[in-house]
């Protein structure tokens, strides 16, 4: 077994995309792109995260007043009926774990077209996608609590 | 009456041109086999793909934790928050470190994927290549570098 086996699905013998190919590196496209999106955001909360548990400190602030910075980040989350809040929490707790849905269904849809393409033609092979998107839609759309 | 698309169509041939435009020639040679950029592409999207799905779950819980905090910050005290997590900073500035290892990953593979088509596209000399994908790789490092700065 070499790269051949691997690349064949996806590739035209004159090195063009297949239909399959095709919806591969649109996936993995999104796949790029949201990923970018959701760890810039989380990486992005943690680091203020990390950077204010290193700078506060609590002695600093005399008479017991509230910390300016926290003030700051409370405002910005909970002002406004706490929809920045609200959008920033569904993010972090959907958006990642939708992700890793999104990850399952790329490594499920490739290792089908490798191991399926000598031997099942693609009126069957889709029907097996559109099945393994359903279920995992499904289970995502169970783990956010709308089902 | 002519429209815009009709004008570029006609003054750059750029349906012409994209219809020549094969972006997968320098990645796949023609007995189907993966090119030195092709393999490259493959290690790292691999390595980009693992990391960043645990850096994900990493960050995520780490920054739901923060928001978490903040957006209950009339019942909590934060200082003792901090005394709690006093001994687990290098964890959490692992953590961090981590997510932006992989943003710096994804940034990479995007600009490295760009410049092998680019290159490819306009024939460039191996040794002007590899100028190209040094001075790439320079660009990126710096401008993450700030970010790493903190840890």
């Amino acid at each position: 077994m070499n790269g051949h086996f691997f690349i064949k699905p996806f590739v035209t013998p004159d090195r063009r995309f297949t239909s399959s190919g095709s919806t591969l590196i649109c996936l993995l496209g999104y796949w790029v792109l949201l990923m970018f999106v959701f760890l810039s955001l989380t990486t992005m909360v943690s680091l203020s995260f990390f950077v204010y548990l290193q700078v506060y400190e609590p002695g600093d602030i005399a008479g017991g007043q509230d910390d300016p910075m926290m003030l700051a980040y409370n405002n910005l989350f909970v002002d406004n009926n706490g929809m920045v809040g609200e959008v920033l929490v569904w993010s972090l707790g959907y958006g990642s774990g939708n992700m890793l849905i999104f990850t399952t269904f790329i490594i499920l849809y490739t290792a089908v077209e490798i191991t399926m393409v000598y031997v099942v033609p693609w009126r069957v092979r889709r029907y097996v996608h559109a099945i393994i998107g359903v279920v995992l839609l499904l289970f995502a759309l169970n783990k956010m609590g709308i089902i | 009456m002519m429209n815009k698309r009709f004008i570029l169509q006609k003054l750059w041939n750029f349906d012409e041109w994209l219809q020549n435009l094969h972006p997968l020639e320098p990645f796949v040679t023609e007995d189907l086999g993966l090119t030195r950029a092709g393999k490259m592409f493959g290690v790292l999207f691999g390595i980009t793909l693992m990391l960043s799905i645990i850096a994900l779950v990493a960050t995520s819980i780490m920054a739901i934790v923060f928001v978490s905090d903040i957006m209950c910050y009339d019942t909590i005290d934060f200082a003792e928050i901090q005394m709690d997590l006093r001994d687990d900073m290098p964890l959490l500035s692992g953590i961090v470190w981590l997510g932006l290892s992989a943003l710096f990953l994804i940034f990479y593979l995007l600009l490295y994927t760009f410049l092998v088509i680019v290159l490819h596209i306009f024939d460039v000399s191996a040794p002007r290549r590899l100028i190209c994908h040094i001075g790439a790789l320079v660009f990126v490092v710096l401008w993450f570098a700030p970010y790493w700065g903190p840890m």
